[in-house]
C-alpha cells in the first residue's frame, strides 16, 4: 500500500509498503541509493516554487540565447492547436520553457538540493557543469543547489547530447529526412519533416507534480497511472511528459534518478517517432537501446528494468556477469523468440538485461551499416494495419538482419553468445 | 494502495485551434452545476473534491495523516471519484471557482455525483469527522452502504501485497539459480510452478476485490440536501 506522504508511517503501511510491487522494487533500490545520496528532487518547501521571470543566466538577451544555442524561451506552439500558454494553464502554473535545436522543453522542476558526500553525483555534476559553461558569458552556480533555470538548461543539454548521440550511432545526416516545408506524400520514405523525418521538433514536459502530469494528460491525451506517458503530438513528432513526483513517492529521490528515465524515455521517442513510422519498432531493440542511455546516465538506475532488480543485492546492477551466467546456462531467449516480443511481459528480469546486451553488441559491430539497420526495422509501412503490419516489420527486422549483417538471427544470437563469453568476467 | 485521483481540466468547447496562432477563449468561471457535471464527467461515483493549498501542496495530508488508519481512508476513497484541483481554483476566472471561491472556502467536499448532499471537511478535521462524512454520502450513493465492507476489502488487498512479494523473492530466487555456476534446473521448474501458483491466487484475490467493489448505484431522486458546513465539523 503506497501512502508514501510526508505523514507517518506505521508498521502496517510499512509492511505495505515494502510489499507493493513497484515500491519492493524501489525499496531493493534504495539499498543501493542509500550508499550513494539522500539527496532530493525538488525543495522541501510544500510550496510552489516562484520561478524567476528573468533567466539568470542569459539575462534573456538574444546573443546569449544564441551563444547558448537557444531559439528562444517562448511562448511558441506545441503540437496542433497547443501553445506554451495552454499547457500553463491546464496545470495553473508558470512553466520555464526553451526551445533548442531539436527540442521544445517545459518544465515546472524546482530547485534540487543535491547533499554533500555522494561522489558519484558530485562527480557527474561537475562534468556536467563544465560543460555547460561555455554556453554562458555569465556562469556562477551555487554549490550544491540547482535553481530552477539551470535544470532547464541542464536539461536542454542533455536533451540535446542525445540526440548528437543517437544521430552519431547510426551515421544520420539531415539528407536522410525530408527539409523543412518540403511537400512529401504521407509515406515518403525519408518521412515528412527534417527532426528524424517528423515535422515537428520532440517535445518533452518535466513536470514536479503528479497532479501537473495528470492536468496534462486529462485535457490532451488519456490519464495513466505511471510516471511518464510518450505519444506521438496531434499533426506529427513526440510527446514525453514525466513527472518527478511519482519517482520519488517510489524512492528514487536523486535527479539522476529522472535523468535516467527522460534519457530512457527520449531514446524510445527516437526510435518510435522516427520519419514518423508510430511505435511499431522492435521491442527489444528500442528497450535495450533506452538501457544503454539509462545506464549512462547511472549504471544503477536502469529504472525500466526494474524486473532485474533484486532485494538485498547490492550487485544487481552489474549485468555483465548476470548475462554471463545466464548464457552459460541456456536461460536466455533466442534471438528470434526475442525478435518476437510485443509486450513488456515478455521482457523479464533476465529478458531486459539481454536485451540490453545485444544491443551493445550488435552497436559495437565495426564497419556495418547500422543506419539501414535502423531504417529497415522502423519501415514505417503506412499503408499496413494491425496485424499485417506487424508481420510485414517482422520479415523486414529478418531480411534487414542478413542485409546488414550477413547473418540470420540464429547466427547472430550465436555471435553475440559467442561475444558474451569472451567479453564478460564473473 | 493508493488515492487514485483524477485531474480534471474544464474543455472550452468554443474554440477548436488547428494552428498554434489562432485566437483564444478567455478563461471564465463555469456556474457550480456545470463546475460539478464538468468535473465528474460520466463517473457515477459519489465526489471527493479536495483543492490543492500551499499547507498540503505536492502531499496526500489533507486526507492521509499517517498511522495505520490511513487504510481505512484509502479503502472509503475507493468508491469515491476522488477529484484534485488546483491552488488557483480560488481564482474568479478558474472555471471550477465555483466550487472553491475564495481562500476561506473548505479544502474538501464529500458530495453525491451532482453535487447533492455536499459535507465540507477542513484538512485539520478528525478521521472520524472524515470517515463518518464519507459513510453517509457512500450510504445515499450505493443501494448497499459500502462501508462495512472495508474490513474485508483491506485484507484482501494486504494478501495481494504479501503475495506480490512472494513473487518478487521467488522470481530473485529464479534469477540467482539461472545464473549460477552449477543451475540445478528441477530447483528453477519448481520456482516457476510456485510463481505460478501464487499468481493465480493474485487474481483470485484480485477478482474478489472486484465484487466486493463494484456496487449498484442508488437511484439520483434518494439524493438528500446539503448537510451545513458547520455540522460536519
Amino acid at each position: 500500500m503506497d501512502t508514501s506522504t510526508q505523514g507517518g508511517r506505521t508498521r502496517l503501511a510499512l509492511l505495505r509498503i515494502r510489499m507493493s510491487r513497484i515500491v519492493a522494487v524501489a525499496v531493493a533500490v534504495v539499498v543501493v541509493l542509500v550508499e550513494s545520496s539522500f539527496a532530493l528532487q525538488g525543495s522541501n518547501d510544500s510550496k510552489d516554487e516562484t520561478f524567476e521571470l528573468v533567466d539568470p543566466y542569459t539575462t534573456n538577451q538574444r546573443t546569449s540565447l544564441e551563444r547558448a544555442g537557444y531559439v528562444g524561451f517562448g511562448p511558441f506552439p506545441l503540437w496542433d492547436g497547443v501553445r506554451t500558454s495552454d499547457v500553463e494553464e491546464a496545470i495553473g502554473r508558470k512553466l520555464l520553457w526553451v526551445e533548442t535545436a531539436h527540442f521544445k522543453l517545459g518544465t515546472t522542476l524546482e530547485t534540487y538540493k543535491s547533499a554533500k558526500g555522494d561522489p558519484r553525483e558530485e562527480k557527474r555534476s561537475k562534468e556536467e557543469l563544465k560543460r555547460l559553461e561555455p554556453k554562458f558569458a555569465k556562469f556562477k552556480p551555487t554549490a550544491g543547489k540547482v535553481d530552477p533555470w539551470l535544470r532547464l538548461h541542464l536539461y536542454a543539454q542533455r536533451l540535446e547530447e542525445q540526440h548528437t548521440e543517437f544521430v552519431k550511432t547510426f551515421s544520420l545526416t539531415p539528407e536522410d529526412f525530408a527539409t523543412e516545408n518540403e511537400k512529401v506524400p504521407f509515406d515518403a520514405p525519408r518521412g515528412q519533416g527534417p527532426y528524424l523525418g517528423q515535422v515537428r521538433k520532440a517535445v518533452v514536459l518535466l513536470l514536479e507534480k503528479q497532479s501537473h502530469f495528470g492536468r496534462v494528460n486529462t485535457r490532451w491525451f488519456t490519464p495513466v497511472d505511471h510516471q511518464s506517458a510518450r505519444l506521438r503530438m496531434p499533426g506529427g513528432g513526440m510527446l514525453l511528459i514525466t513527472c518527478a513526483e511519482t519517482l520519488v513517492k517510489w524512492g528514487y529521490e536523486q535527479d539522476a534518478a529522472l535523468h535516467s528515465v527522460v534519457a530512457a524515455d527520449v531514446v524510445y521517442n527516437f526510435v518510435d517517432g522516427l520519419r514518423d513510422h508510430g511505435y511499431w519498432s522492435p521491442l527489444w531493440f528500442k528497450t535495450g537501446l533506452a538501457h544503454i542511455a539509462s545506464r549512462k546516465v547511472d549504471e544503477k538506475l536502469a529504472i525500466y528494468a526494474f524486473r532485474s532488480v533484486r532485494q538485498h543485492d547490492t550487485d544487481a546492477w552489474k549485468w555483465e556477469p548476470r548475462v554471463l551466467g545466464l548464457v552459460a546456462n541456456d536461460y536466455v531467449p533466442k534471438w528470434a523468440e526475442m525478435a518476437a516480443f510485443t509486450s513488456w511481459d515478455q521482457l523479464t528480469g533476465p529478458g531486459h538485461m539481454v536485451a540490453w546486451s545485444r544491443v551493445t553488441w550488435l552497436l559495437g559491430q565495426r564497419g556495418m551499416d547500422l543506419k539501414s539497420w535502423l531504417f529497415g526495422i522502423t519501415e514505417p509501412f503506412h499503408d499496413l494495419k494491425g496485424d499485417a503490419r506487424a508481420r510485414a516489420l517482422r520479415a523486414r527486422e529478418v531480411e534487414v538482419t542478413v542485409q546488414v549483417f550477413a547473418k540470420n538471427f540464429a547466427e547472430m544470437d550465436a555471435a553475440w553468445r559467442r561475444w558474451v563469453q569472451d567479453t564478460y568476467k564473473r | 494502495m493508493k488515492m487514485d485521483w483524477s485531474y480534471p481540466v474544464h474543455k472550452s468547447a468554443e474554440v477548436e485551434r488547428t494552428s498554434g496562432t489562432a485566437p483564444v477563449a478567455m478563461r471564465r468561471a463555469l456556474s457550480r452545476e456545470e463546475a460539478l457535471r464538468s468535473i465528474a464527467g460520466q463517473d457515477p461515483r459519489p465526489l471527493l473534491v479536495l483543492r490543492e493549498c500551499s499547507v498540503c501542496n505536492k502531499t496526500d495530508d489533507a486526507l492521509l495523516k499517517g498511522g495505520s488508519e490511513n487504510d481505512r481512508t484509502l479503502v472509503l476513497a475507493r468508491w469515491f471519484n476522488c477529484v484534485k484541483l488546483p491552488l488557483d481554483v480560488v481564482d474568479p476566472t478558474h472555471p471550477f471557482n465555483a466550487l472553491f471561491p475564495n481562500d476561506e472556502s473548505e479544502h474538501l467536499f464529500l458530495a453525491l455525483a451532482d453535487g447533492s448532499s455536499k459535507i465540507p471537511l477542513e484538512s485539520d478535521g478528525s478521521r472520524t469527522e472524515l470517515w463518518t462524512g464519507m459513510s453517509r454520502v457512500l450510504e445515499l450513493a450505493y443501494e448497499k452502504n459500502p462501508a462495512p465492507a472495508y474490513a474485508d476489502v483491506l485484507k484482501r488487498f494486504t494478501k495481494i501485497d504479501i503475495l506480490d512479494a512472494k513473487i518478487i523473492e521467488e522470481e530473485a530466487k529464479k534469477g540467482l539459480e539461472m545464473e549460477s555456476l552449477r543451475p540445478d534446473r528441477k530447483k528453477v521448474d519448481d520456482v516457476e510452478r510456485k510463481i505460478a501458483d501464487v499468481r493465480a491466487q493474485i487474481d483470485a484475490e484480485k477478482a474478489a476485490v472486484e465484487k466486493l467493489m463494484t456496487l449498484a448505484p442508488r437511484p439520483p431522486a434518494v439524493a438528500k440536501p446539503s448537510v451545513p458546513a458547520k455540522a460536519a465539523r
